[in-house]
């Protein structure tokens, strides 16, 4: 699975500890799942799209 | 309960739990090699849980949760593969202890005890340690 959240991040300005902050999870999961090394839960999923002001669907890009 | 009264709480129970472990250590077998060991690794795991706890009222402090999803499941994770390679240590230990009980070379039973509860934590740290520098695949996985 791929993320865009880095992309969308920069384009917000906000650092990996502010979105973990807005999100209400450590900064260790946001880089994690930034390197593709952690598939968050559906309602992390939501949170995450939510602050930064896009989809689930615009967020992941899941791989066949 | 919020995450401050649960550090808290944790805290208390922790130095009741170490207070009773060091005075049980001092007072029942009296000084010798043995127990200045046993009393050490006390000593070692209060000063590990006091950094930890630091460190954690210091993230709650910053606005970030001390468990959030991911930390739960590799919590969860550590804590299943622990305590089957625990089983499994401790069964060993048990067969190896009737084997030297044949030539009069078992400890106590408190001592037994006492490197069990060492051992079980020590993989539980080792698995909690290695999971969260792994790749992991999900909540769930």
């Amino acid at each position: 699975m791929k993320t865009r959240i880095k992309e969308l991040r920069a384009r917000h300005d906000l650092t990996q500890e502010e979105l973990a902050k807005k999100v209400g999870v450590r900064r260790e999961t946001i880089l994690f799942i930034e390197k593709g090394e952690y598939n968050p839960s559906l309602n992390l999923a939501h949170n995450i799209a939510k602050a930064l002001k896009t989809t689930i669907d615009d967020l992941f890009m899941f791989e066949d | 309960m919020n995450e401050i009264t649960r550090v808290r709480v944790m805290m208390a129970i922790a130095a009741i739990v170490l207070l009773a472990s060091g005075l049980f250590v001092l007072l029942a077998e009296g000084v010798n090699v043995w127990s200045m060991v046993m009393f050490l690794t006390v000593v070692a795991i209060a000063a590990v849980a006091l950094v930890l706890v630091v460190r954690a009222l210091s993230d709650l402090r910053s606005g970030f949760p001390i468990q959030d999803e991911r930390s739960k499941a590799l919590n969860a994770k550590a804590g299943y593969y622990s305590f089957y390679l625990s089983m499994y240590l401790t069964l060993a230990l048990a067969v190896v202890f009737i084997l030297l009980e044949d030539r009069e070379m078992t400890l106590p039973n408190s001592e037994l005890l006492f490197i069990v509860v060492v051992i079980m934590g020590s993989i539980h740290i080792a698995f909690s340690t290695y999971l969260s520098r792994r790749k992991s695949r999900g909540s769930s996985s």
